[in-house]
């Protein structure tokens, strides 16, 4: 008796549990087909990591296929278009502007997947959870890679100059005032150069709630907030001398050869991406030099609501002609944002070998072709965390790559791939219009013509319109949501 | 009476089996030729014609929706379009400082590579080089370094001396400095082209000059640049094509974005690009009315005399 009612007892907790978990709505369908299909999948990035990815999943389905189609970052507008003329659209695909996907429909509508999967639900970060609702209602797109701004202190120069390394939370205002007091010329030390600099980060760091370039909240931009005060920033530093320039008088008196100021040993500060790690600083050219850098997060704004840090978000869809929807969202999943994927891919960047022939003695040798993670996850979850700081070199002089991390949660990218009508306005408006005789904006406040903030509103205003004609566009294209 | 028709051997009109067959000749040696440019340039010539005459979306194959008016696109770029024409112009004027100096340095190189110099195939090889290396990501890692500016001449100096001009005059002499090297660069195939004129010019007409006194000097501007004033023409169209076409031209960059534009589009960009056409077009008849043998009242009126006389002695 008593068994049958601990039975009865479990039947009815599981009952419970089961109700629970469709109260939180996360119903999703189940896989369309059992038939043997084949997933087309285009990407330009890391082909043998794909294509082993790939294969996991397919041992995991075995019914499901992937062809990877190969493209380049140059070529995949074009490529998009010609497959799609050609009707033979990738099922699932990686894209870079966002605005000719509106005015042509290619694709399709995730919104009843991705708000039924609860990993997306719970782990995505939660800015990624929003990013592909172009209309705020249907969901066309997510982020397929994440590769974020990074910035490098170069431990060396810190040292020194007897500074401490700031803690890995840091802040925008914590970064400003090490761009401001750790120039020496005495020593040959500048404060910062950078490939992404705070006229870029700035508006992201500093704009409560942002989910795009310049301020960008999904309503409108805020040219007010962290733009106007960045690109008097940014221009100070060059003038005061706290940045490096290759090329100028002061630099070349220092580095004769002009090296790249990021890689010279100069520099305190590089404001970067993510790869660069890979590309540069584990090199053992920048090693010997003696270059100890450090990576850190683009920082948030004290006090800022959430603020996002600049990251380069590669998005992907799925195609409006895809057969099988459901199946493709579980390939997109898997080889980009899912745990099972990046499971899987910490494993393979331990994995994946090459051979390596000396060029002296002609020794062939195996070496990992992922020296270190070639993008970083999208979700939060400490056994992938954990699972990828096993990847990752050890620096000798750093090793707090969990740390890293867990601080790069907000990512935020371009305006081009988020934001519609957003390379118009860049195009004809900020760069292309004439500012007091000069072609762009950017030029006209760096040569001093005009204050930025006689613009900001006129700005926020352009930026808004072209907003709402490519909208209209999209609306004319895929519809209104039901 | 009449007297018989003598049939003129210099009639172009007369077929022969010999003209036949080196027709056929001729033709089968372009025909690869041929099929290439009605496959990769007509048909899609007439592909972006048609997209600019309507209003197209990819999808699953394209949708060609027909516009309201069929030059919308057309007048859209003209009305909307505030960077096209400025470019355009830029363009123009750029055109002007870089065509002749692209002229006159590979006439200068070529004459100077036709003389009795050592190891010459090694020197038109060096000129030749860049034309083969220097090509996409190449071209464009090398500009990216700056190998394209002129050592000597400083960024600032220049924008100093520029600075009493208007915007839109400094900008394409800043621009053609900046570029100065890979303008020079871009001059291998005219170079050959002008090599290939001087070598067909007889020598026989630089002796006789010689023997009348005339100087190296005199016999360049009475004998080579006359003779060469084809080469020239060709050289002049050929330089305009490139300059028109290469890929870091603004107004195909500009095409290009427009392309990609929501709000503009493929059906616009295809538009822009063929105004783009009819105006290179019309550049193009201008170098050709301006460089164009003038001699050709003259050559035909010798022609049709020497023929005249012919007749007479026959009869």
């Amino acid at each position: 008796m008593k068994k049958l009612v601990a039975l009865i007892m479990a039947l009815c907790m599981m009952a419970s549990l089961c109700s629970f978990a469709s109260a939180e709505g996360y119903n999703m369908p189940e896989l369309n087909t059992t038939d043997p299909i084949t997933v087309t999948f285009l990407t330009w990035d890391d082909f043998e990591l794909t294509r082993a990815l790939a294969d996991k999943f397919t041992e995991k389905h075995p019914n499901i296929t992937i062809e990877i189609i190969e493209t380049t970052t140059a070529d995949v507008t074009g490529t998009l278009n010609n497959l799609a003329a050609d009707g033979n659209l990738p099922d699932v695909f990686f894209w870079l502007d966002l605005d000719p996907l509106l005015a042509n429909p290619m694709m399709y509508d995730i919104s009843k997947y991705l708000e039924n999967d609860e990993e997306a639900q719970t782990k995505l970060y939660p800015g990624l959870r929003k990013v592909g609702y172009v209309d705020g209602k249907r969901c066309y797109f997510m982020a397929g890679e994440n590769l974020p701004a990074t910035i490098y202190l170069d431990k060396a120069v810190f040292d020194k100059l007897n500074v401490e390394l700031p803690p890995q939370d840091w802040t925008w205002e914590e970064m400003l005032n090490l761009i401001e007091t750790m120039t020496d010329p005495s020593q040959g030390i500048w404060a910062y150069n950078y490939f992404m600099g705070p006229v870029t980060l700035g508006p992201i760091a500093l704009t409560d709630n942002v989910t795009g370039e310049f301020g960008w909240d999904g309503e409108g931009y805020n040219f007010g907030s962290g733009w106007v005060d960045m690109m008097e920033k940014q221009s100070e530093y060059a003038r005061l001398g706290y940045q490096a320039i290759n090329g100028s008088e002061e630099y070349l008196a220092v580095v004769p050869d002009d090296m790249w100021a990021g890689e010279s040993g100069h520099v305190a500060m590089q404001m970067d991406a993510y790869w660069t790690m890979n590309t540069i600083y584990t090199q053992t050219a920048a090693v010997e030099r003696g270059l100890q850098m450090v990576p850190y997060n683009a920082p948030i704004g004290e006090g800022v609501e959430n603020g996002g840090q600049f990251s380069w978000l590669d998005m992907i869809s799925i195609s409006s002609t895809c057969e099988h929807p459901r199946e493709a969202y579980e390939v997109m999943k898997f080889l980009t944002w899912g745990k099972e994927g990046w499971m899987a891919r910490a494993e393979l960047y331990k994995t994946l070998m090459h051979d390596v022939t000396d060029p002296v003695t002609g020794e062939v040798t195996q070496e990992r072709i992922y020296r270190l993670a070639g993008s970083l996850p999208m979700i939060e979850d400490e056994e992938v965390a954990a699972a990828l700081s096993t990847t990752m070199p050890d620096l000798g002089y750093w090793n707090d790559w969990e740390a890293f991390f867990s601080n790069i949660t907000t990512p935020v990218t371009f305006g081009g791939r988020t934001i519609p009508g957003f390379n118009t306005f860049i195009a004809d408006y900020y760069h292309g219009s004439d500012y007091a005789g000069y072609t762009g904006i950017e030029a006209a406040i760096n040569a001093g013509a005009i204050d930025p903030y006689d613009y900001t509103d006129a700005l926020d205003e352009a930026g808004r319109k072209y907003y709402d004609d490519a909208m209209a566009v999209f609306y004319s294209v895929y519809g209104q949501a039901e | 009476m009449a007297g018989k028709k003598v049939k003129n051997p210099h009639d172009k009109r007369r077929i022969t089996k010999r003209r036949v067959s080196e027709w056929v000749h001729g033709y089968l040696f372009i025909l690869p030729w041929i099929v290439g440019v009605c496959i990769f340039f007509v048909y899609a010539m007439v592909q972006s014609l048609r997209f600019s005459f309507s209003n197209i979306v990819f999808s699953n194959g394209i949708t060609f929706n027909p516009l309201p008016n069929a030059w919308d696109n057309y007048a859209s770029v003209f009305m909307k379009e505030i960077n096209f024409p400025v470019t355009l112009a830029n363009f123009g004027l750029g055109l002007v400082l870089q065509m002749p100096i692209i002229i006159a340095f590979s006439l200068i190189i070529a004459l100077m590579l036709n003389g009795k110099i050592h190891a010459k195939s090694l020197f038109r090889m060096i000129f030749f080089l860049p034309v083969i290396i220097a090509t996409g990501p190449v071209m464009q890692q090398l500009t990216a370094q700056g190998v394209s500016t002129v050592p000597m001449v400083s960024a600032n100096t220049l924008t100093n001396v520029l600075s009493g001009l208007p915007e839109f005059i400094a900008a394409p002499i800043n621009d053609l400095f900046s570029s100065l090297i890979l303008i020079l660069w871009n001059s291998g195939i005219q170079i050959l082209i002008f090599l290939a004129g001087l070598q067909k010019v007889p020598s026989t007409l630089y002796e006789a000059a010689k023997i009348d006194g005339a100087s190296g000097w005199e016999s360049f501007w009475k004998i080579t640049l006359p003779v060469m004033r084809s080469m020239i023409l060709l050289n002049a169209i050929y330089t305009v094509v490139t300059l028109a076409t290469g890929g870091d031209n603004e107004i195909i960059q500009l095409i290009y974005t427009v392309s990609y534009a929501a709000t503009k589009g493929y059906s616009y960009g295809a538009a822009m690009s063929w105004i783009y056409t009819a105006v290179v077009a019309v550049i193009l008849l201008l170098v050709f009315l301006l460089l164009r043998e003038k001699s050709d009242k003259h050559v035909k009126y010798e022609t049709k005399r020497i023929v005249q006389k012919g007749r007479r002695w026959q009869a």
